[in-house]
């Protein structure tokens, strides 16, 4: 499973990416913002875990794009994110994410969704 | 105490007068001694007579009135939100001054235990197999743990991303105020405002109230799908 880890801060790319790989997760590609992430996103990934306030182009108009891509219809996108008012959230489920977790989190936080979108995943195929 | 406009309007409506009793009086033929025909003719000699004094008057008014508007729109930008946005960085500087502690703080307790376990292990020799692995479990997660931490270095420069929007206004506003009291001539640069993809109410208060709502939010969504 390749995962899309898409963030501004380098320091937030490496918690997560570590995270993942503590998870099991060894295979991630990082991006620093939605604009670099498109560059780059093709039907390898299996995963995506975006934050939202990032240069260039936020997390909710990277996930809208790869929504309206063939092959990023039904990839898993996972935000991470401080945004927690409740019109952001929905925001969020408007434009294609999955799931959502607030900063700070904890690795079982992010292990638990994991886990639940792509049994979603299996569900579904 | 009377307005200025009103008073104003009866000075210069006394002087109009006087001015037209000065004038009647130069043309009436009015037999008048040396004096007051030598005073009267140096009054009618000066440009604009007492007619010209009451224009400047009205002169003088308008100017002190431009600069009491001027002070009133200054007062004005200062109370539009001026004093609040100071508020909010005192506020969201302490924020950050905070969460750097106890997240410096919380790493070096992690790391502290770190090193408690690995000393235990190294002179331990007769530790069991499953002891040592479970000791080096521990020691894994509070390795992670302390990584984790390094998640208030984002948070914080959020924080500190949105004190930088808030002092590039108030600089706007300043400059506005500086502008309505510079000379004329004076010309100054208007800055760029500070806009970044910053959240400006990032916390790194625990996320579980606000994890809960968007967990709930997301329930119902999947519910609606599979409805």
């Amino acid at each position: 499973m390749k995962f899309l880890v898409v963030d501004d801060s380098v320091t937030m790319r490496r918690i997560i990416i570590n995270a993942l790989e503590r998870i099991g997760y060894a295979e991630a590609v990082e991006a620093a913002n939605g604009h670099d992430a498109l560059g780059i996103f093709d039907q390898s990934f299996g995963f995506i875990i975006t934050d939202w306030n990032m240069p260039t182009m936020s997390g909710l108009e990277f996930a809208r794009t790869v929504r309206a891509t063939p092959f990023g219809q039904t990839i898993p996108i996972l935000m991470v994110t401080t945004r927690g008012a409740r019109e952001d959230i929905v925001a969020a489920v408007e434009a294609g994410v999955n799931n959502y977790i607030l900063k700070p989190f904890t690795p079982s936080v992010l292990k638990d969704k994991i886990d639940r979108l792509l049994a979603g995943v299996s569900a579904a195929a | 105490m009377r307005p200025p406009e009103e008073l104003l309007y009866d000075s210069e409506a006394s002087l109009r007068l006087v001015d037209h009793a000065i004038e009647e009086l130069n043309t009436s033929g009015t037999d008048l001694d040396d004096d007051a025909r030598s005073f009267l003719e140096h009054v009618m000699s000066q440009p604009g007579g007492f007619a010209e004094l009451s224009r400047t008057l009205l002169r003088a008014y308008a100017e002190t009135a431009g600069i009491a508007n001027r002070l009133r729109d200054s007062c004005g930008i200062a109370e539009n939100g001026g004093l609040d946005r100071l508020q909010q960085m005192h506020g969201r500087l302490r924020e950050v001054s905070t969460a750097t502690e106890t997240a410096a703080t919380d790493m070096l307790d992690g790391l502290g235990r770190t090193v408690d376990l690995i000393e235990q292990l190294d002179v331990n020799a007769t530790l069991s197999d499953t002891d040592r692995h479970r000791m080096l479990a521990s020691v894994r997660d509070e390795l992670g743990g302390v990584m984790n931490h390094l998640q208030f270095q984002d948070i914080t420069s959020q924080q500190l991303g949105h004190i930088a929007s808030l002092l590039s206004e108030m600089r706007g506003r300043i400059n506005q105020i500086v502008t309505i009291f510079a000379q004329p001539d004076t010309r100054f640069v208007a800055d760029d405002l500070v806009t970044g993809s910053f959240d400006p109410h990032a916390t790194t208060a625990p996320s579980g109230d606000r994890q809960a709502i968007a967990d709930e939010i997301f329930a119902i969504r999947a519910d609606r799908k599979t409805a």
